[in-house]
């Protein structure tokens, strides 16, 4: 190979290179010079990193995060006179004592078990003085005690008895009775006739504050013992029952099914998984509380799923839900990895992840997609950007090679894509990535409006199942612990850089430029530039594949990058010149004549070239024409009119705004 | 011997004297009717149309009592104010949820990061803005006081403090004013006012606080693990589409209601 042509390639190379960077745009933090830390911003809200005109008149900015401010700097807020502390509190927000530790890991911070007569609080020990002066009691702090829970329900609380004063009576506890100066006895009720007053023993039944059980009271209003055992934990608690006190059932009956107290479980509007979450849905966890059922809607957007397990109990089971991070983000990264094996890896370890593909003949590629596609804002202009930004990596061309036989033109490669078919493989691949594509909203309707596609239409009635409850719905997967209590995402620093790296950008690059590299090292076959391998996350090279990363350039750029590589091939074995050879291989670089001719130069040698270029330059045998199928993954576009609007609230029976 | 049968002319005019003599009974019958309703009537409206004396509790004779019922309607006022708005009298750095101004107590504007604490001492907020808004109003109820006694006493006033406390179930209001009223020998003096409201604002306020903590710090706060653990309260959720999260917190002995608002670690729609 000549110098030139060493030159020309590399040139060619950095040129389409740069022409990819300049149509993507820069990637830039998008004007992040112009925010600054406002005190307070004109909203009234204190220490936000935001843009300049945000802040308010009179109060101090910086231009820099809030943290390296001197008066926006977070840290620990503790107030001497309740005894309670602030996490994540700026400097300028704290009258107390301001400590430089946003988690108030300090003494005056710590809580342990604070016991409040027949009750106990779980807090700090100021606070439990502040909490006993209230009572009239000595303060009893207990540092020992290790959990709340612990606390809460089995701390031995302060004994409880008669309390004579004077002609008087009080059931209470050693500490109030002894705040009162009064006669303790303790375990005797009032009522009893060593005491001589008019209180008569259980009078009647009650309720009390914090209490399971149902109480006999004497008529003078003191406690006495238990009437009847309830307990939350067996799903009962004091309440009226036709007017009267008695344990009450706690437990739920939800659509025929019996709920337990505290168990919790996930509903969804629709189908769910495997890319098919309808437009508008959302995840929306249950609870069974006190006899009622409640709901807790997870974050809009499908931001958060609702995950659930279910704990053995022997002779039944108990659910629990959580709404969670949708780690939707990190199954499109991962497209952007080097190593495709990793990347294979990591989206099949990630349970919010999935494989989807295209496989069409010679047109094949795998991208890791979102199990629970993300919803977009369609009502502001960065929203509708950012939609079209992730629905473009749906965006492909499928090249059909015509090929001209003595019987006329014949279809040789990726005919397939011409029928309707790779509209359907497409449109399910632009659905999962998002709102995307031709689809349903979970109220049944479907629009076409976010796909066109030069091989057909397809039924989009097919979809609107998927907008249907579905009763036998598997829940979504919780995934690790440290994603289940819905912090930081188990794959990657949340409050770090979570932001995305440029789906449409440097790392696809990349990929295609080392691709090319590999051709000219390599000179290859035609045979392997023309089917590409199905690739995981990169470029399936040739005709067909395409990019997904970078959508729509991917199959010029791998196109050409295949001739090049050609041209050198012709170049080298035939001693013509390399521009002459570049011609050549890009009118035949998807032709499997090519690869006939290849064989048969090797074969028959000149005689046989001879023979192939009267055919082709003479009969015009073996001409090739490309067709283009396009496909254009759009955002999914609503019905037109208001008609549906009430329809928002209508399949949630507990009417979820 | 007195003829008994009668001619028709007499029976008829006995008839007629009969006939008459029932119309004048029925006549009688009906005025005695006519004024038995009037009698009624009046009697009825009498009751409706007297006013009946004005029975208050703010006794004037009495400062102590009379100060202490104008003061705990005051705080009885800004307290329910306090509550709908999220702590804030009049809500800064707010969201409007379901026509209502709702104060953010954690809250950060950027996507990803966890809030930043804007009532950190939430506690002694509430009472500072108790003491800002009833401040004017006692003054007022002293006016009044003073007004409604000169006409019997000599009274002299000083200086106002007032200090607001939440204690747990109630609200304590302390005032320091000097208040003196003299008539001839009796002289009585007031130096210390107090009034105690029931109400669970000091309660909601403490958890309110435990949420913008566990917000800040986890991005969350599990509210049935809470309520089971304090079945007295109960807490709702909710997260808006603009990733805000509306708490509602209520003491179910109180019946009230706490609003307020959250921003943490929102995440975008998209990248």
């Amino acid at each position: 190979m000549s110098y030139a042509q060493v030159l020309i390639l590399i040139i060619s190379t950095f040129a389409f290179c740069y022409l990819i960077y300049s149509s993507t745009g820069s990637v830039s933090a998008e004007g992040i010079e112009d925010y600054v830390c406002c005190e307070e911003t004109i909203y009234g809200s204190s220490c936000q990193f935001v843009e300049k005109d945000e802040c308010a008149e009179g109060f101090r900015t910086a231009p820099t995060q809030c943290k390296d401010t001197s008066y926006c700097e977070l840290g620990c807020c503790y107030s001497p006179d309740t005894g309670l502390c602030g996490e994540n509190s700026p400097k300028r927000n704290c009258q107390g004592t301001w400590v430089d530790d946003a988690s108030c890991n300090i003494a005056q911070c710590q809580k342990a078990c604070c016991v409040l007569g027949s009750n106990a609080l779980w807090t700090t020990e100021r606070n439990c003085e502040i909490e006993s002066g209230f009572l009239g009691l000595e303060t009893d702090f207990r540092q020992e005690i290790s959990s709340e829970i612990e606390c809460i329900f089995l701390v031995e609380k302060d004994d409880e008895g008669a309390c004579v004063l004077g002609s008087d009576c009080k059931f209470i506890t050693r500490g109030e009775c002894s705040g009162r100066n009064g006669d303790f006895y303790k375990d005797i009720f009032c009522s009893d006739p060593s005491f001589e007053n008019d209180c008569e023993a259980k009078n009647h039944k009650e309720c009390i504050d914090g209490k399971d059980s149902v109480y006999w009271f004497d008529s003078c209003g003191n406690k006495e013992d238990v009437a009847k055992e309830c307990s939350l934990f067996t799903g009962t608690y004091c309440g009226l029952v036709n007017g009267n006190p008695d344990c009450k059932s706690v437990d739920c009956t939800v659509d025929g099914k019996k709920r337990k107290n505290g168990e919790s479980w996930c509903e969804y509007e629709g189908t769910i998984g495997d890319g098919k979450d309808v437009v508008g849905s959302r995840h929306i966890k249950h609870i069974c509380y006190m006899g009622e059922e409640r709901i807790e809607p997870c974050q809009d957007y499908r931001n958060q799923i609702c995950v659930e397990s279910k704990v053995d109990l022997g002779t039944e089971t108990f659910s629990e839900a959580a709404c969670r991070i949708n780690q939707w983000r990190s199954c499109l990264d991962y497209n952007n990895l080097e190593d495709r094996g990793e990347a294979k890896e990591k989206c099949e370890e990630n349970p919010d992840c999935t494989t989807k593909g295209v496989h069409i003949d010679k047109f094949n590629f795998d991208l890791c997609s979102p199990k629970y596609p993300p919803g977009f804002d369609l009502t502001n202009e960065g929203g509708a950007r950012n939609a079209e930004m992730i629905c473009s990596m749906g965006s492909q061309k499928c090249t059909v090679v015509y090929v001209k036989r003595v019987s006329g033109w014949k279809c040789e490669i990726n005919c397939d894509c011409e029928d309707s078919g790779f509209t359907q493989q497409m449109n399910n691949f632009c659905t999962s990535l998002g709102d995307c594509g031709g689809y349903t909203n979970f109220a049944g309707e479907t629009t076409d409006d976010g796909y066109r596609s030069s091989a057909g239409q397809i039924d989009l009635n097919q979809y609107k199942k998927y907008a249907r409850n579905n009763p036998r719905q598997a829940p979504a997967e919780p995934g690790s612990l440290n994603v289940l209590i819905g912090g930081p995402t188990g794959d990657s620093e949340f409050e770090g850089d979570y932001g995305p790296k440029n789906a449409m950008g440097v790392g696809g690059i990349g990929f295609v430029a080392q691709v090319v590299s590999l051709y000219l090292l390599e000179a290859y076959t035609l045979e392997m530039a023309i089917s590409g391998a199905a690739t995981y996350g990169g470029a399936g090279v040739g005709s067909g594949g395409a990019s997904a990363v970078l959508g729509s350039f991917g199959d010029a750029l791998v196109g050409v990058g295949a001739a090049m590589a050609t041209a050198s091939v012709l170049s080298m074995a035939f001693g013509i010149d390399y521009v002459t050879a570049l011609i050549i291989s890009s009118i035949a670089v998807t032709s499997s004549y090519l690869i006939w001719g290849w064989e048969a130069v090797k074969a028959f040698g000149i005689y046989a070239l001879i023979a192939m270029v009267v055919l082709k330059y003479v009969l015009g045998i073996g001409k090739t024409k490309k067709k283009v199928i396009d496909f254009q993954c759009l955002p999914w576009q609503p019905p037109t009119g208001g008609d549906d609007c009430s329809k928002c609230n209508s399949y949630d029976p507990l009417g979820v705004p | 011997m007195r003829r008994l049968s009668y001619s028709s002319t007499q029976l008829k005019d006995l008839t007629n004297i009969e006939k008459r003599k029932m119309k004048n009974n029925r006549a009688q019958v009906t005025i005695f009717i006519i004024l038995g309703l009037i009698l009624v009537v009046v009697i009825v409206l009498l009751f409706l149309l007297i006013k009946r004396p004005d029975i208050s509790l703010a006794d004037t004779e009495n400062p102590q009592a009379y100060i202490e019922s104008c003061v705990n309607e005051a705080v009885e006022e800004a307290v329910e104010i306090l509550l709908e708005n999220g702590g804030d009298l009049e809500p800064k750095g707010s969201i409007m949820y379901d026509g209502q101004e709702l104060t953010y107590l954690c809250y950060n504007k950027n996507y990803y990061k966890p809030c930043i604490n804007q009532r950190p001492m939430l506690i002694e907020h509430i009472e500072n803005e108790i003491t800002s808004y009833i401040q004017p109003r006692v003054s007022n109820c002293f006016q009044t006081l003073k007004s409604e006694l000169e006409s019997r006493y000599d009274i002299e006033t000083g200086n106002m403090q007032l200090e607001t406390k939440l204690q747990k179930g109630k609200v304590v209001v302390n005032i320091k004013k000097d208040f003196k009223m003299t008539r001839g020998d009796d002289v009585r003096s007031f130096t210390n006012f107090k009034a105690n409201l029931i109400s669970g604002i000091y309660g909601l306020a403490k958890i309110a606080m435990e949420i913008s903590n566990q917000e800040a710090h986890y991005c969350n706060f599990d509210i049935l693990g809470f309520m089971i653990i304090y079945p007295k309260y109960d807490i709702q959720k909710f997260k808006t589409g603009d990733s805000d999260t509306i708490y509602t917190l209520k003491d179910l002995i109180t019946n009230q209601e706490f609003k307020f608002a959250i921003r943490s670690c929102a995440l975008p729609a998209g990248f």
